[in-house]
């Protein structure tokens, strides 16, 4: 009988134990598949299970702690991959029934970075198609269920990444982020999610939407998780076009207790709190509250004309998205989800002159960001305008209307053209349970910052170390 | 200079012309999401980008 009290705990807690040699990596894998084989007819947080090669792979880690050679503190961890990172003879479908039978011949380079580090692979997490959307799911795999609400969505697209660190399946996981698949589904899944800076981690062997809004980044109980994770990640890779040959930074080293010293922007455009839920503003509120505590300057500011910000990205996206799917969503349109497909073909009635255009509002606010960034440290938001959606619905219900699902991601894909680091952390529950969350963003390459700042944070306070019950 | 509106019949010549069958009934689907994609334009042609270059910067670049 495995020791399943293990899955809730976070990769900190369990690296000191297995450094310690009180667990074993066996011990922690055979709770991990006994926790997964209860929760997961109930959530369908994977496509792709491994449990053997899990099992093979807690051997080795054993085997080496034992002889001497332990890694740090990934070695013996098992990882949970979004299910468009290649991985080796192990099919990655992207969910897509298109690609459903891709088996890659080699690694992602963040896999075998994380490999290299002694983490191991879990499995394949279900994903929206092609990571396009918030919810839109292929029928062959189906959508993920948010442990914290079997009814309602988990976010996306890292949709079975969200679910399955939550649900303690595993105890961290991958997610790819163009418009905030990393954050939303970590926020609405009560996690902490860290879209890094562009660049900081490599996208070589990981299904691409848009080539210049992706990022790489892991979804896990605590910043310092992230911190750790991030140790293990980043780093330059020749093989990768938009890969930052940027000097590393020990992120762990970066944890701080306190904000001392701070200039943190509280955010107040139309454009976030339009459309943000009472319940979500007063856990931000209090969230800012408990940073001034910590010892930040907080001020509120707007960054301004958000609508056009997001817009950008929209364009580019969908531009990037097409190029890349050009021939494929020709060939076979019939097997995207619809809603997908709309989105990728509507590409095909852009203008160049817009694509264009797209990049120079970018330009616009890489201005705007600099500047804001000469008076503020960090800038703090709210993740998503609302707790989790109900999975049956295809809007958000809020106080004054309605708007679509895609929207959960409203105010964090303002963070994507620009490239900036933003992590997103619990600030509490609904009065249904559900968890809301803030995001912390920083300028460029100041992922130590943003990742410490959000641990300052978690050291007052407790959301993230809440479980649901399944 | 985009078009201040997308109508139907344009919309289906430019569907030809992309490689849609015009008699596709998905098409009546996509129609709406091409609207609400080129309205997102408009706003864009509104920013004040007078001076500026595309803003695809080069990665390793400092804000």
């Amino acid at each position: 009988m495995a020791d399943v009290s293990l899955t809730a705990m976070t990769v900190a807690e369990l690296a000191e134990r297995i450094k310690a040699r009180d667990v074993s990596p066996v011990d922690v894998a055979e709770a991990f598949i006994e926790r997964t084989a209860v929760t997961e007819p109930k959530l369908n947080a994977w496509i792709t299970q491994l449990p053997d090669q899990a099992r093979a792979a807690a051997k080795r880690a054993e085997a080496d702690i034992a002889a001497g050679n332990y890694k740090g503190p990934l070695h013996g961890i098992p990882v949970g991959l979004k299910d468009l990172f290649w991985t080796k003879g192990v099919r990655t479908t992207s969910g897509s029934a298109i690609t459903k039978d891709f088996v890659p011949s080699e690694d992602a380079t963040v896999v075998t970075k994380l490999q290299e580090a002694g983490a191991y692979v879990f499995g394949k997490t279900n994903m929206v198609e092609y990571a396009y959307g918030g919810s839109e799911h292929n029928e062959i795999f189906g959508a993920p269920k948010n442990p914290w609400g079997l009814e309602h969505v988990t976010g996306g697209s890292s949709s079975g990444s969200g679910a399955a660190v939550a649900a303690g399946q595993v105890p961290i996981a991958l997610g790819s982020d163009t418009a905030g698949s990393v954050r939303a589904p970590a926020a609405l899944c009560g996690l902490t999610g860290h879209k890094p800076t562009y660049g900081l981690i490599s996208r070589t062997g990981v299904s691409p939407l848009s080539w210049s809004m992706d990022h790489v980044g892991p979804l896990a109980h605590t910043a310092e998780d992230v911190a750790i994770a991030m140790n293990a990640m980043v780093g330059y890779d020749s093989k990768d076009p938009g890969s930052a040959n940027h000097a590393p930074e020990n992120y762990v080293a970066a944890l701080r207790s306190d904000l001392s010293g701070l200039r943190i922007g509280v955010l107040q455009d139309d454009f976030i709190w339009d459309v943000t839920v009472p319940e979500v503003k007063a856990a931000f509120d209090d969230a800012v509250a408990q940073i001034s505590a910590l010892g930040a300057a907080t001020e509120s500011v707007s960054i301004g004309n958000l609508e056009r910000l997001a817009a950008a990205q929209s364009t580019i996206t969908t531009a990037e998205a097409n190029t890349y799917h050009h021939e494929m969503i020709q060939r076979a349109p019939e097997l995207y989800h619809p809603v997908v497909r709309r989105r990728i073909e509507a590409g095909f009635f852009m203008p160049a002159a817009a694509y264009v255009q797209a990049q120079r509002v970018r330009a616009l606010f890489e201005e705007r960001y600099a500047s804001l960034f000469e008076t503020f440290d960090l800038l703090i938001a709210p993740t998503t305008p609302s707790p989790a959606p109900e999975a049956d619905g295809q809007s958000i219900r809020l106080p004054n209307g309605e708007m679509p699902s895609r929207e959960t991601v409203r105010i964090t894909r303002i963070f994507n053209p620009n490239g900036l680091p933003a992590i997103s952390m619990p600030t509490g529950f609904s009065d249904q349970g559900l968890p809301m969350a803030a995001q912390l963003v920083g300028k460029r390459f100041s992922d130590g910052l943003v990742i410490g700042a959000a641990h300052a944070y978690q050291q007052a306070t407790d959301w993230h170390k809440h479980r649901p019950s399944l | 200079m985009l078009p201040p509106e997308l109508d139907k019949e344009t919309f289906l010549i430019l569907a030809r012309q992309a490689g849609f069958d015009p008699a596709d009934p998905h098409l009546d689907d996509l129609f709406p999401d091409v609207q609400l994609m080129l309205a997102r334009m408009d706003m864009l042609f509104d920013s004040p980008t007078d001076g500026l270059e595309p803003g695809y910067r080069s990665p390793g670049t400092k804000a």
